[in-house]
């Protein structure tokens, strides 16, 4: 009896001390070296999100600590954030749209409220390209004879259905009281692909973003018809936006990053001031000029209600049948 | 509420049998049952999805979308593969929501189940309907690669009936019940025969038999007067008797202790140590004089214990002297009637020879020496056991021709109750017969007893004229042993003064040699 009172006691200092040991760990925080976690292979759109944010924080020594970027490709995302999920909070993820479509669409398990939301970063907008000799002038016209006849006009998307490209008109043309289901999507491997073919005149129209076509633009190469953004896009301002024309719809192609399920408070406080010192320096607007990006910077809180209110948008574009519409 | 518990083993072991199997074989029943009728539906959906995917992938589909032809042998190829896999249907839709192929039973084609695949490309699940119409359907995209670009063309809907599934899952639990009922049956038969073999252990007894037989076990060990202790082969007391505690001055709770220890006297534990069986072997132990048996505990050849039981030899003694003493009474009282005989006999020869006067001469002597010793005796002395052991001394006396004298001044008030006959026949009997003793080889044998209880003390004084004592030896008289009369005897003083000691009393002696010895007893009337 006496032999398991002892053990119990022993039992007890032990727990009392690792709990000790636990929050004493908690009080500095980063106690390590940090970590982002880019979910593709380098030369990507999120591994560019992941370096920048690195070379601005550790350039202007935001953050004293290392910080290392790593990529995790694969599965759309899928690998890099299932990595982040065994990570403690000195690992952080870049993410975007895909962290919620990837579950509504059926192809994920995980979803966005399994992590925790750190800050949205920027953002890119959508558009929707011609060839410079289409009929089509305005976006409405092509809305018009998709309705018409579905199968006569032939878009071009990449590298997926159910991305940003293929999702933003889809809702535009659900807007427009057009069946979804009856559209002639084309699917190319990727964004420059789709491009290709537009100029190769295999196509009617694309969907893609801003910089993959705003160049060709200039140059009088293409079209573009309408643009995804709220106000009219710094350096084309002719170009009109979906709202312009009569079609209720902004759709950005935000990126931000994440970091693993159950993150402290003080935790997300330091991210919280560091990024919001990060996105205010000249080196961070440097970059998103360079990228054809737009601030779009939200701290954690409102990051979290602005992914709800994406999730809600996505859930009844992907799920509300575009017939009942 | 007891009794009704006091059941018998067997009830008892198998009710918490039935009830532990009851309780554990329904709980992993339903828990496998939960999980396999679990495991079956997310077989069923997995299936579901496959069979839609692996359709959606055939050649002979994407070949059809392709040429745009409805070729015979889609519906000949899906027939095959929702025989094998036992959907129930198997459509191949088109993205206008044409339906290209169809096996097995016709149901209405929804194009809501399918928008999402055929606009986002999605593979998924769905349950429509409810009860025994509920239809699981696995749906799945049919992606045609044109080379540069692919195109959603349609989408496969696989569809399973529930109430198969259900009816599968049916099946599934019925085995497990069948199952746990085998194992049910098996623990029962396994603790009638755990009982029945318990028993045959027990010799038969219930469990509270057994308690109460050790109760009534441990309760005559410990009312025997003789001391038991037993040990184990390393020599730790298992078992210990109150009587055993008191006669090695143990203390309590001298059990699991071992002998070692606590028992200081080596000798004993020589005897402990021989591990071989002893028959009243004498030995002292303190001031205490031990008679010790002891009995190996034998298995087989091995000793495992030791049985010791021991009484106290003292104690015996006394009792001993105690009966002599009083059987010396029967004889003394004895010697005095046949002295009166005697006399009688006299008197009624003078009687008969017609010598009154002589006659009543004797009688008036005797009845003049009767009265004077009565008076002289018991006019002062009240307490009647002191009468009683006085009135033996003096036939005694008179046999053995001593002058048993009272002296003068003596007095007795009836004795406090706490000074009882026995220590009382000792502690007198013992000194009055060493006297006679002592003044046997005199001429004038003189012994004189005083007693008086004036004051808190009763003092009793007991003179002779005899021999007395060398000097030096008064010290030795009271040791065990010591006698001058002969071997194997001198308890008498021994035992006198532990008497004496025990009633709180002192006793002295006062003697010179060749002039007469004097005890002295001093016994305290209350005790405090």
């Amino acid at each position: 009896m006496k032999k398991f009172g002892m053990i119990a006691i022993l039992l007890l200092l032990l727990i009392m001390t690792a709990c000790s040991s636990g929050a004493s760990s908690g009080d500095e925080y980063p106690s390590k070296n940090l970590e982002i976690v880019a979910p593709a292979s380098p030369g990507g759109g999120w591994d560019l999100t992941a370096r920048s944010v690195e070379n601005v924080l550790s350039g202007q020594k935001l953050v004293e600590e290392n910080i290392n970027v790593v990529n995790k490709p694969g599965g759309g995302g899928e690998v890099g954030w299932k990595y982040l999920e065994s990570k403690d909070s000195h690992s952080l993820a870049i993410n975007s749209s895909l962290v919620l479509t990837n579950n509504l669409l059926g192809q994920s398990e995980m979803t966005y409220e399994g992590f925790t939301p750190i800050a949205t970063l920027a953002t890119e907008w959508q558009s929707l390209a011609v060839p410079p000799d289409s009929e089509y002038e305005s976006a409405k016209e092509l809305l018009e004879a998709i309705k018409e006849d579905p199968a006569s006009i032939k878009i071009g998307v990449g590298p997926g259905l159910g991305n940003d490209d293929h999702l933003s008109l889809v809702q535009a043309a659900s807007e427009f009281g057009i069946d979804p289901s009856q559209m002639n999507f084309l699917v190319y491997e990727g964004g420059g692909d789709v491009v290709t073919a537009l100029l190769g005149g295999h196509v009617d129209a694309v969907t893609t973003s801003l910089s993959e076509v705003k160049d060709q633009y200039l140059a009088d190469k293409l079209n573009i018809l309408a643009v995804s953004s709220d106000k009219p896009v710094e350096g084309i301002e002719d170009v009109p936006t979906w709202t312009d024309q009569g079609i209720d719809l902004v759709f950005p192609h935000w990126r931000g990053i994440m970091g693993p399920p159950d993150m402290t408070e003080e935790e997300i406080a330091y991210w919280d001031e560091k990024l919001s010192e990060m996105v205010e320096t000249e080196e961070w607007q440097k970059v998103l000029e360079n990228n054809d990006w737009e601030g779009f910077y939200k701290n954690s809180e409102e990051t979290k209600a602005f992914m709800d209110e994406q999730h809600n948008l996505y859930k009844s574009l992907i799920e509300d049948s575009g017939l009942v519409k | 509420m007891k009794n009704l518990l006091r059941v018998s083993l067997q009830v008892k072991i198998l009710g918490l049998v039935i009830f532990l199997l009851l309780l554990v074989l329904s709980l992993v029943t339903i828990m496998i049952a939960y999980m396999e009728s679990n495991k079956d539906v997310e077989n069923a959906e997995n299936m579901a999805l496959q069979t839609a995917k692996t359709v959606s992938y055939m050649p002979v589909i994407q070949e059809a979308f392709i040429q745009t032809s409805h070729p015979e042998e889609i519906n000949y190829v899906s027939e095959q593969i929702r025989e094998e896999v036992g959907a129930s249907t198997i459509k191949i839709v088109a993205r206008s929501g044409e339906a290209v192929g169809i096996s097995g039973v016709g149901s209405p084609i929804r194009s809501a189940d399918f928008y999402r695949a055929v606009v986002f490309g999605s593979n998924y699940i769905l349950h429509t309907g409810e009860g025994d119409d509920e239809i699981l359907k696995g749906i799945a995209p049919i992606i045609v690669d044109y080379g540069e670009y692919k195109r959603l063309e349609g989408a496969v809907i696989a569809e399973f009936q529930m109430k198969d599934i259900h009816n599968e899952v049916a099946a599934d639990i019925k085995k497990i019940i069948m199952a746990s009922s085998a194992v049910f049956v098996l623990g029962i038969a396994g603790s009638f025969i755990l009982s029945r073999s318990i028993r045959k252990d027990t010799f038969g007894l219930e469990p509270y038999e057994i308690s109460i037989l050790y109760q009534e076990r441990d309760a005559v060990l410990q009312s025997v007067k003789e001391g038991i202790v037993a040990i184990d082969r390393k020599g730790i007391i298992t078992t210990i008797n109150v009587s055993a505690q008191e006669l090695l001055d143990l203390p309590d709770h001298s059990e699991g202790r071992p002998v070692y220890d606590i028992i200081p006297s080596p000798s004993f534990l020589e005897i402990i140590d021989s591990r071989e069986k002893i028959i009243n072997e004498e030995l002292q132990f303190g001031d205490r004089n031990l008679i010790v048996n002891t009995r190996p505990i034998r298995k087989k050849d091995d000793v495992i214990g030791t049985v010791i039981s021991f009484r106290d030899k003292t104690e015996i003694k006394k009792m001993i002297e105690a009966l002599s003493e009083v059987r010396q009474y029967t004889e003394d009282l004895r010697a005095q009637a046949h002295e009166f005989t005697s006399k009688l006999y006299v008197i009624l020869g003078m009687i008969q020879l017609g010598k009154l006067q002589e006659a009543i001469a004797m009688i008036q002597e005797e009845t003049q020496v009767q009265q004077q010793v009565t008076e002289m005796f018991f006019r002062n002395i009240r307490d009647e056991k002191v009468q009683a052991i006085i009135l033996g001394k003096l036939a005694k006396a008179s046999e053995k021709k001593v002058d048993f004298k009272m002296e003068e001044g003596s007095s007795l008030d009836p004795l406090p109750d706490h000074i009882r006959l026995t220590p009382l026949i000792i502690i007198l009997g013992n000194l009055i017969n060493n006297a006679f003793d002592a003044v046997m080889d005199n001429k004038e044998k003189q012994v004189s007893f005083f007693v008086t209880d004036l004051g808190r003390d009763i003092v009793f004084e007991i003179a002779d004229n005899g021999r007395g004592l060398k000097k030096g030896t008064e010290q030795h008289i009271f040791q065990k042993g010591f006698s001058l009369k002969g071997d194997n005897r001198g308890y008498g003083l021994a035992n006198v003064r532990d008497e004496v000691e025990l009633l709180h009393g002192t006793i002295e002696i006062d003697s010179h040699e060749h002039e007469g010895t004097i005890f002295t007893v001093i016994l305290p009337k209350k005790i405090e």
